[in-house]
């Protein structure tokens, strides 16, 4: 009896030795990565609107009309000097036909409500900066030349605002 | 009966003696790579992503339980001190006891995940996560670490 | 009859609000390793509708004009006098549409000629998008006029190539400070040294008689060849009467760009005096 008890003793000891043996833990580690670019942004946020036009009677849309107003958003890194430069038609076409379009006007700001804001002729560009949380806003006005006897139709161009970073 | 008793005691301490012998292995495979990222744009790397998820392999004594378990950044660190924020959510790690990246059972990587380890002892845990840049968040290269443990019950 | 037909000629016309369209160009400046001989852009589309874009390359570099306003020079067909890399950097596609949301790589590769010499070699990389169309209504009404302005934006990156040994640095001289209405305006003359283009910043700082510091202004600047910078920034509040110092300094740090592709140079500064009548 005594053997017996002894030999279950230390039985029962190897037993609980090797419990604890078995719980491994192992762990490694990998990385995350990431590379921030700062970005240049611009997009044509509003068309240039000129509403009902009649034929013969000249239609203007101002730079200030924030309604109207063609307005280019630029966003860059804050305080960076820009060049802007524009691409203008001289005319809008429907088919066969063409309208005048002319007396470009621009104006430039930091703020969406053009607080601020710059006038300047986009035929000539401008070179503004970014302001100090990088935005810029352009706007861009026009006067179509609707002829007495214009013939109907979808009249059409294009303006092409450049931004040299 | 008492020669029985000593046969299945013996039996059972060399059954266990011969599972430590077989250590347990955890390797880093591969990163989480979030490549290009755009201030203000947050982006998102799935755990069912084969080239950008992060990959642990496993392996190990064969069979039993263990919990998985994950030390996670709360941001990345960039040039000039600077931090981004680094989320990870309530899917974005995979269990496969297969080590298949189309194979995974989804779990949360903030929290300890038992799993069944296969007989063979091997398996891989996939990592997902989401970057959330500032606006204004400087350019430049972004770290962190994530450590991955497992521990056999 | 004919305020009939003046009713009918009434435009009904394309002037549904248009959602913004353009494209997220990064990075804005792109250096290129002669080891690696590429480089990539990533264009993202945060609109809702698709853009189409398209990619040339031309050779330019910034200069100021006699007020002080940066521009870009641009050079059609640039002699070996100039370090252009236009005729052997191409980009690929040169064509192509970025959904909504979007991202799309632009690939940046190089083959440039045999035996090129150490230096940096420059183009400038033009991304057209096309901004969205007008929505032209009333359509079935032909009688009406209706006019639509497509908008198209136009971004224009440097693109900065470089071989073996590079080294950048600036001198500074002409250095002058005023008042002008609300705005504190500088003027400088910075010319280049080293092989590459000077990439960093220039830092202002507006400090009073008693030394304490009134304003600062940090303005990201590149400069290639000479140029005569004069910069502009508001100031929060009329300046008192009284002398002021101006601290203006060029360092080679960039908020904006990997650290990692900035050439390093000394600072250079220099200290005028104002005053404030």
């Amino acid at each position: 009896m005594r053997t017996i008890s002894k030999l279950t003793l230390a039985v029962a000891a190897l037993i609980l030795t090797g419990t604890t043996l078995q719980a491994q833990t192992n762990n490694a580690s990998i990385t995350a990565t990431a590379s921030v670019q700062t970005p240049i942004n611009v997009i044509g946020a509003q068309q240039l609107n000129f509403g009902n036009v009649f034929p013969g009677v000249n239609k203007t849309v101002a730079a200030s009309d924030l309604t109207n107003g063609g307005r280019f958003d630029v966003t860059g890194q804050a305080s960076t000097p820009v060049t802007l430069s524009f691409t203008l038609p001289a005319t809008l076409s429907s088919g066969a036909n063409t309208m005048p379009i002319v007396s470009y006007t621009g104006i430039y700001a930091l703020l969406a409500t053009q607080a601020g804001g710059v006038a300047f002729t986009p035929a000539s560009g401008a070179t503004p900066t970014l302001s100090g949380t990088g935005n810029l806003f352009v706007w861009v006005g026009a006067q179509v030349q609707p002829a007495t006897n214009q013939a109907a139709g979808v009249y059409t161009g294009s303006v092409t605002m450049t931004v040299v970073y | 009966m008492k020669r029985v008793l000593l046969l299945t005691l013996v039996t059972l301490i060399g059954g266990r003696l011969h599972s430590q012998g077989k250590p347990l292995v955890i390797t880093g495979v591969r990163g989480v790579t979030f490549g290009t990222v755009l201030p203000g744009v947050p982006t998102v790397v799935l755990r069912t992503d084969p080239v950008n998820s992060g990959q642990f392999n496993i392996k190990g004594p064969k069979g039993g339980p263990a919990v998985l378990s994950f030390v996670l950044p709360l941001t990345m660190t960039g040039p000039a001190g600077a931090v981004m924020s680094l989320t990870f959510g309530s899917s974005d790690a995979g269990y496969s006891a297969t080590q298949s990246i189309g194979s995974q059972v989804g779990f949360d990587p903030k929290q300890p995940f038992t799993v069944a380890i296969p007989n063979n002892g091997t398996a891989s845990v996939f990592v997902g996560a989401t970057v959330n840049p500032a606006a204004n968040q400087r350019a430049g290269a972004y770290t962190a670490t994530i450590i991955f443990t497992v521990t056999y019950l | 009859m004919k305020r009939a037909l003046i009713l009918a000629a009434a435009l009904a016309l394309g002037t549904a609000s248009l959602a913004a369209q353009g494209v997220m160009v990064a990075p804005h400046a792109v250096f290129i390793d002669h080891r690696v001989r590429s480089g990539s852009v990533l264009l993202y589309n945060p609109g809702t509708e698709p853009v189409e874009v398209t990619i040339s390359t031309l050779f330019g570099y910034p200069v100021t004009d006699s007020t002080g306003a940066i521009g870009l020079r641009t050079v059609d067909a640039p002699d070996s006098t100039l370090p252009s890399a236009l005729a052997w950097i191409q980009a690929f596609p040169r064509r192509l549409t970025v959904g909504p949301r979007e991202r799309q790589t632009v690939r940046l590769l190089a083959r440039p000629p045999a035996g090129l010499a150490d230096g940096e070699y420059w183009v400038r990389l033009m991304i057209a998008a096309q901004a969205g169309r007008v929505p032209i209504t009333g359509a079935g009404d032909t009688t009406a006029i209706q006019v639509g302005l497509t908008l198209e934006v136009r971004t224009i990156i440097g693109v900065n190539y470089r071989k073996g040994a590079v080294s950048t640095g600036v001198t500074l001289s002409n250095v002058r400070a005023q008042v002008l209405g609300d705005s504190l305006v500088t003027w400088s003359k910075l010319e280049r040294r080293g092989n590459a283009a000077f990439i960093g910043t220039v830092r202002e700082t507006l400090v009073d008689s008693t030394g304490a510091v009134r304003t600062t202004y940090n303005s990201p600047l590149g400069v290639y060849f000479t140029m005569q910078p004069r910069l502009a920034t508001a100031l929060a509040a009329p300046l008192p009467r009284g002398r002021y110092w101006l601290r203006y300094e060029l360092v080679t740090e960039r908020e904006d760009l990997d650290p990692a592709v900035l050439l390093k140079a000394p600072a250079v500064r220099d200290s005028v005096q104002l005053v404030v009548p």
